[in-house]
């Protein structure tokens, strides 16, 4: 990780900032690929059942969840 | 107005050429606010569903969801700061090195019209708030802007007429901003004004030093120095009270906005209308809009400052510069070197009285002509003529069959060298200074040249010959050193045509006969015209013109003029101490 901090910083300026760029460009493609995901991943939303366990009311996907109003 | 919106369109035109990293950092700077609104959504089903329903899954996934968001978050905020500040830096040399080419591309005119400090403000302080508009603040009004609108569509989403509410007290806010604005844009002109002036004060009294210390002036110009500090330490003050009362409202119309928006969400919890996860969101949400807020009010002040700063950048981009490779000019590939002028007069633009009055005169290749008069009779206004630093006002000048107007500027200054009253010796090694200009370096021409100054052996004696230190910290020269140094650097580019205006008024009688032999010996092809008013050096020009109230009143050769008895036999007599 130092190295490649190291090797970062003692690029020349237009080069730097190309890689910067480019490792910009590779986390929102990851950031993408985690939207995907999250988007189709469906949480449990539970409650306490009658018999003391839990009960499934809702499979849901986090961003309906954040924006719901119920 | 429109004329705003001009110039604030023109601020995205300067970062076209940086539009990848600029499309990159806007786009981080997006990510940015979108993750920034996350944090309250998760607290409000936190306490709406996870806590109420004990659900410790839900509760992890959240808490795991917050860490990989703010993750993210950090990595896209470094990002658009190195993209912010790579901008920042290539835009300022940029900007500077467009300015200053433009600067010494203006023409005479316009640097006699203005004064070097005015001109040192202009291409530091004004560039620099230009460059930190267009990087720092046109990326933060991006931000605000977005973090405005993100947090008014959640809630809107979360409570439609509670943000309905919170909108109405906007334009009260951008009133008061703008009424603000147009002061500070009112004091920032001012402050550039006075700071311009108070350079051009630094310069002109650090130039003249000597003067101020001969007539025991060092009181006197601090105590003005200081008059024209305290003005501007009146307008720091004015512009500190105006920001300080400025802040004081703006905290306080916003606090009361908030407090009511704040009293009107727990009226809407108590009556059932939202819940209290919701009621947490958006007073969360109401807090983080005081920031964008406060950030709009700096953005609009600092636009404001930099219209001021735009206008005086662009009234020196605007000026036309002068045509070195105009396509309607001709390149001059070869010339003899005679120079004529045919009945040329001139004056300023902005006044009628004639510096020059019908000249007619020529130069040959092989002959020193010289032109002689007392001060202020204009000969100073030849050389300018014969390098296009003017134009005539009337008649024509001529290089060879040529008319200079006709001809590239550039090629027409690479066959003339000049040596003016006001030497200038650049700080660096004397090697630096003689080939200032030179595109192909001749040691054995450049020590030739030397030798032909008389200032070879003084150049020896130092301790490390050519490459010895002169100017800021090297040594000092006196004026005869340093103006055989500029004609040792005028000889070296080796060119057609050399004009010497008072370039050896500071030598004694005996160098300055050798320098003469020398450049006699040298210059057996080529044009030299010598302005003085001094009559050991007119001795040595095989024909002189004299100028008499901005008219050329006799010509012919030295013994000649004298016989004459006239207007040079008076000047003679007059001068004839200098011998």
């Amino acid at each position: 990780m130092k190295n490649i901090f190291k090797a970062i910083t003692q690029q020349e300026m237009a080069r730097q900032a190309r890689i910067v760029e480019i490792a910009t460009l590779a986390v929102f493609a990851i950031l993408v690929g985690v939207v995907i995901w999250l988007w189709q991943f469906k949480i449990e939303l539970t409650q306490p059942g009658p018999d003391g366990g839990r009960m499934v009311i809702e499979q849901i996907n986090v961003f309906e969840l954040l924006l719901s109003k119920k | 107005m429109h004329e705003r919106l001009k110039i604030f369109g023109s601020y995205f035109k300067l970062l076209l050429p940086y539009w990848d990293k600029s499309s990159l950092s806007l786009l981080a700077v997006g990510l940015s606010v979108i993750f920034s609104m996350a944090a309250p959504l998760i607290t409000k089903i936190l306490i709406d569903y996870a806590y109420p329903n004990r659900d410790l899954y839900l509760l992890t996934f959240l808490v795991l969801f917050g860490i990989v968001i703010f993750l993210f978050d950090t990595f896209f905020s470094g990002i658009t700061s190195y993209l912010d500040t790579f901008i920042h830096q290539t835009l300022s040399i940029d900007l500077r090195q467009k300015f200053f080419t433009r600067v010494l591309r203006l023409p005479m005119s316009v640097h006699k019209e203005k004064q070097v400090g005015d001109m040192m403000v202009r291409v530091t302080d004004d560039i620099d708030v230009i460059v930190d508009t267009v990087a720092e603040t046109i990326p933060v009004l991006v931000k605000t802007a977005l973090q405005l609108i993100a947090l008014f569509i959640i809630c809107i989403m979360i409570d439609w007429n509670l943000t309905l509410l919170a909108l109405l007290g906007i334009p009260l806010y951008f009133i008061e901003t703008r009424i603000f604005a147009e002061r500070f844009e009112d004091i920032q002109e001012k402050s550039q004004k006075r700071e311009s002036e108070i350079y051009s004060f630094y310069q002109e009294k650090m130039g003249n030093i000597k003067t101020i210390k001969s007539f025991n002036q060092e009181v006197y110009e601090t105590g003005r120095l200081i008059d024209k500090l305290r003005s501007v330490f009146m307008l720091v003050r004015e512009n500190l009270f105006t920001g300080l009362f400025n802040s004081f409202l703006d905290s306080t119309m916003i606090t009361l906005w908030t407090s009511f928006i704040a009293w009107y969400a727990g009226y809407r919890v108590i009556t059932g209308h939202i819940t209290i996860g919701e009621i947490m969101a958006i007073l969360v949400y109401l807090g983080q809009i005081h920031q964008p807020f406060m950030d709009f009010g700096e953005v609009y002040k600092s636009l404001a400052r930099s219209f001021v700063s735009i206008t005086r950048v662009n009234e020196i981009m605007d000026v036309e510069p002068e045509a070195y490779q105009d396509v309607k000019t001709f390149v001059l590939y070869y010339i003899e070197g005679k120079i004529k002028f045919d009945k040329v007069s001139f004056h300023y633009a902005d006044t009628k009285e004639y510096i020059l009055k019908n000249i007619s005169l020529t130069a040959n290749p092989g002959q020193i002509t010289a032109v002689a008069g007392a001060s202020g009779a204009g000969k100073s206004t030849i050389l300018d003529l014969i390098l296009r630093f003017l134009d005539p006002s009337e008649g024509h000048i001529y290089v060879d069959k040529y008319d200079l107007k006709q001809v590239s500027l550039m090629t027409l200054r690479a066959y003339i060298s000049i040596v003016s009253q006001d030497v200038i010796i650049f700080s660096g090694t004397i090697r630096e200074n003689l080939q200032y200009g030179c595109k192909e370096i001749n040691e054995k021409n450049m020590v030739q040249a030397a030798k032909d100054a008389e200032i070879h052996d003084f150049i020896m004696g130092c301790a490390n010959g050519y490459d010895t230190r002169i100017g800021e910290g090297g040594i000092g020269l006196s004026g005869g050193q340093e103006q055989r140094l500029a004609i040792a650097r005028a000889l070296y580019r080796d060119v057609k045509i050399l004009v010497l205006d008072e370039a050896t008024s500071a030598l004694d009688s005996l160098v300055e006969a050798k320098v003469y032999e020398n450049l006699k010996r040298r210059c057996k092809d080529k044009t030299v015209i010598i302005i003085s008013h001094r009559i050991p050096t007119l001795k040595n020009a095989d024909k002189i013109y004299v100028i008499h109230k901005n008219r050329i009143t006799e010509q012919g050769t030295f013994e000649k003029l004298l016989e004459k008895k006239g207007e040079f036999y008076k000047f003679y007599q007059a001068h004839a101490g200098e011998e």
